[in-house]
């Protein structure tokens, strides 16, 4: 029994791995073959598995598109303000509960403001929605930058405080024997090794305001447009404009894309580590 | 995570005395404040409008009205409430299974039987592409997919001779379809992966006897993100189906929204947020104390 297991499972461990691996692959494959088809070749039978003249036209309008293009850049400077704020916030307050922790309640603090992400996105989106009001803040990117602190800053707090742990205090307090200030201590010692945290944690927010929908859909739509408030736009009452939606799924999807690829091992970490430690 | 470093004060050496206990006020506080701002304080005024009715731009309700329970008298008795949480108990249930099954497998598969690092990596990289995918960007994917004409699944289906079925075009097959969709953007979870290269076990007999009981505690903090996640979800429900054919595919977080946003019934939204909110936290609770018992034992 045993010496078939250990023949057989291998065998099947890999092929699984295969099937699930054309599982994972297809999908980014039919990305970007569509965003390659001229309208008429999309959804045809027997599929169109290989464009046989394939056209930069989809891409050539999100380009050239001066809403698609708006719609970039509105992403761009939300998800970029809101990582700026959140993180410069979350590394104080991180290592804040990292080397003061019971001064400022402790655990439990830390608990509290994670435990702000087990409630449902619409939760928050509901009042908030009236509140912007009041304060002109709908459809602005100010609006958006702080409606996307709600999730970003418990994330930046909890996952910075992490990589603050990591650093033995000992180094700190060495620094204060040879006479350093708390505030040169930190430039000196303590900035240096939590630096790959750091840019860690700046990607992983950036990501998920980027990737962000129902508070975009919600509260911006005519000034101020994320790019996830346009992709319903190309769906026509007569036609769905499939490559031009996938050509924009492509460049849209290319820049976490990178940063996966250029810090794997942190963001998956990260994508974990925030709540995975409650 | 020792909190023994916490127990060390910083050492008080003359003018610096200040600076100590100001210092853990000055760097948390901006952070207690701007998250009491913009998540606290909207969801207290949240409760409070939970307990009146309120519909903007109609004439009964233009303002809050104090209504005691009413909001939530109405919604544990709304037949469409309950059969959005009915949905849930399926997607959450079945969905969290299935995706952190396969994580744990793939995470194994993945250690045992590739014994190429680039090829490993690379094998990694793939499965986590997918979770870069906005869920919006995902559900439009896997909606193209789907299409009960021209759909590349049915396609294939229609070289085989097989049926085509409409995935999105019913309840428990449109739900089982966004499930799919949604097992393909993240099902990999790295805490699981990290297990499998610890106690990696190379036979199915080592890896149920021994393995298994130790990847336990992190498959259940697996299922509680996973099951957080499906708490959640919108986005792919929002773009695949839209709660339909009619409304049955919606799930509770879609309900609300339609409440809310569609309807303009804050007061009644407000309720179903709370009894979500709660619900899931006291969810987390229960996996919580599930997994001390485990511990203990």
């Amino acid at each position: 029994m045993a010496t078939t297991d250990t023949r057989l499972t291998p065998a099947l461990g890999k092929l699984f791995l295969l099937i699930y691996a054309v599982f994972a692959a297809f999908p980014i494959y039919w990305t970007i073959n569509t965003a390659l088809k001229p309208l008429e070749l999309i959804n045809t039978f027997p599929p169109t598995f290989v464009p046989t003249d394939p056209s930069l036209e989809a891409f050539t309008w999100v380009l050239t598109n001066s809403r698609a293009t708006g719609s970039i850049i509105d992403s761009l400077i939300i998800a970029s303000g809101t990582t700026v704020l959140s993180v410069l916030l979350g590394a104080l307050a991180g290592y804040g509960f990292s080397r003061y922790g019971d001064d400022v309640g402790g655990e439990d603090v830390a608990f509290w403001l994670l435990s702000t992400r087990m409630f449902p996105p619409i939760a928050v989106v509901l009042p908030i929605f009236f509140i912007f009001g009041w304060f002109n803040l709908q459809d602005t990117h100010i609006g958006l930058i702080l409606l996307y602190l709600t999730f970003n800053l418990p994330l930046t707090t909890w996952l910075m405080r992490d990589f603050f742990n990591k650093i033995p205090y000992s180094f700190e307090e060495a620094a204060y024997v040879d006479g350093y200030s708390p505030l040169r201590a930190f430039r000196k010692v303590v900035f240096p090794l939590v630096r790959p945290g750091l840019i860690a944690t700046t990607m992983l927010s950036w990501v998920f305001a980027w990737n962000e929908f129902i508070f975009a859909l919600i509260v911006t739509g005519n000034d101020v447009n994320p790019y996830p408030t346009i992709i319903p736009t190309l769906i026509l009452s007569n036609q769905i404009l499939w490559n031009q939606i996938m050509a924009m799924a492509v460049i849209v999807t290319i820049p976490p894309t990178l940063i996966l690829i250029a810090f794997r091992k942190h963001i998956i970490e990260g994508m974990t580590l925030g709540v995975a430690e409650v | 995570m020792s909190t023994t470093r916490w127990d060390i004060s910083l050492p008080v050496v003359g003018d610096r005395l200040a600076d100590r206990e100001l210092a853990p006020y000055l760097l948390v506080g901006p952070t207690i404040v701007t998250v009491f701002l913009v998540t606290i304080g909207p969801m207290l005024w949240s409760l409070w409008l939970s307990f009146n009715r309120w519909k903007p731009g109609s004439l009964a309700y233009q303002e809050p009205t104090f209504t005691g329970v009413d909001n939530f008298a109405w919604l544990f008795t709304n037949d469409r409430f309950i059969h959005s949480v009915v949905n849930f108990a399926y997607y959450g249930g079945v969905g969290v299974f299935i995706q952190v099954a396969l994580g744990t497998l793939l995470a194994l598969a993945l250690y045992n039987y590739v014994e190429n690092q680039t090829l490993r990596v690379g094998l990694l990289t793939l499965f986590v592409v997918p979770m870069m995918y906005a869920p919006l960007v995902a559900g439009r994917m896997w909606q193209l997919l789907f299409l009960p004409g021209g759909g590349v699944v049915n396609g294939f289906l229609g070289i085989l001779g097989l049926p085509q079925p409409s995935w999105l075009g019913s309840r428990w097959l449109g739900l089982t379809s966004i499930m799919v969709a949604d097992t393909w953007r993240a099902s990999l979870s790295d805490s699981l992966y990290e297990a499998a290269q610890v106690d990696g076990a190379s036979r199915w007999m080592m890896f149920r006897r021994i393995t298994l009981p130790q990847l336990r505690n992190l498959i259940i903090v697996a299922a509680i993100l996973r099951f957080m996640d499906a708490y959640k979800f919108f986005d792919k429900l929002f773009v695949m189906t839209n709660g339909g054919p009619g409304s049955t595919t919606e799930l509770p977080t879609y309900f609300t929204y339609l409440v809310g946003f569609q309807n303009f019934n804050i007061g009644r939204a407000a309720a179903l947020t709370w009894v979500l909110g709660l619900g899931s936290i006291i969810t987390m609770m229960l996996f919580w104390r599930y997994m001390r018992t485990v511990e203990e034992v």
